[in-house]
């Protein structure tokens, strides 16, 4: 499913389910600061699949609008709920140490477990589209294939 | 940086769904360093907008035309 064009530099509310590939081809180009975050991505989700255990991945904030520099990239994670995280190793792990990864891998990582998503998993999904300015904005859901 | 009450009730109102999610990982994550790991990620973002809301709560409206 293609991405709709930006509404006032955002896009539609709704989470919009896209591969890595489309991800990147749509956020990933244009400035040197937008190439740099979209490779930050690529490994962020990378490292968060390999550890086998991923179950979604969402992308918010203004890497995903037509910001032309966003600083870093916002994303939410959530696990299976087999997840443990002191059996990942070392790069992995970072991912999931909030601090960490945002010293380290550009980022502003959240996550949890599916069964721990306050409110249902596809309602803290959702919740994401919401601006600190009020209101929402679409968000971008990285499913598997085309990497 | 809050510029106005509108954006202030809904900071606050994202502070209290941050505080709900951890809370929802304090009473399902049976493993403890999921648990602090996780909730880590909340609890320092609902640190950052509280202070957000106290720095725009410290400024009488008068002096916040300025600050803005």
């Amino acid at each position: 499913m293609p991405l709709p064009p930006f509404i006032d530099g955002d896009l539609p509310p709704g989470v919009y389910p896209v591969t890595l590939a489309e991800a990147l081809d749509r956020f990933g180009q244009g400035s040197a600061q937008r190439r740099t975050v979209g490779a930050r991505l690529a490994r962020i989700y990378r490292l968060a699949a390999s550890a086998g255990r991923l179950a979604r991945f969402v992308v918010f904030g203004s890497f995903v609008t037509a910001k032309a520099d966003p600083r870093d990239v916002d994303v939410v994670l959530l696990m299976e709920d087999s997840f443990d995280l002191t059996a990942a190793p070392g790069e992995v792990a970072i991912v999931f140490d909030h601090a960490a990864a945002d010293a380290q891998l550009g980022a502003s990582i959240f996550w949890a477990c599916r069964s721990g998503a306050f409110g249902g998993e596809q309602a803290f999904v959702e919740y994401w589209q919401a601006r600190r300015e009020g209101g929402r904005r679409g968000i971008i859901e990285i499913v598997p294939g085309g990497t | 940086m809050i510029a106005d009450d509108q954006q202030l009730q809904v900071t606050m109102d994202r502070i209290t769904w941050f505080q709900w999610q951890v809370v929802s990982l304090r009473r399902t994550e049976a493993n403890p360093a999921n648990y602090r790991a996780a909730s880590a990620g909340f609890l320092a973002e609902i640190d950052r907008m509280q202070r957000e809301v106290r720095e725009y709560l410290s400024l009488h409206p008068a002096d916040a035309v300025g600050a803005t």
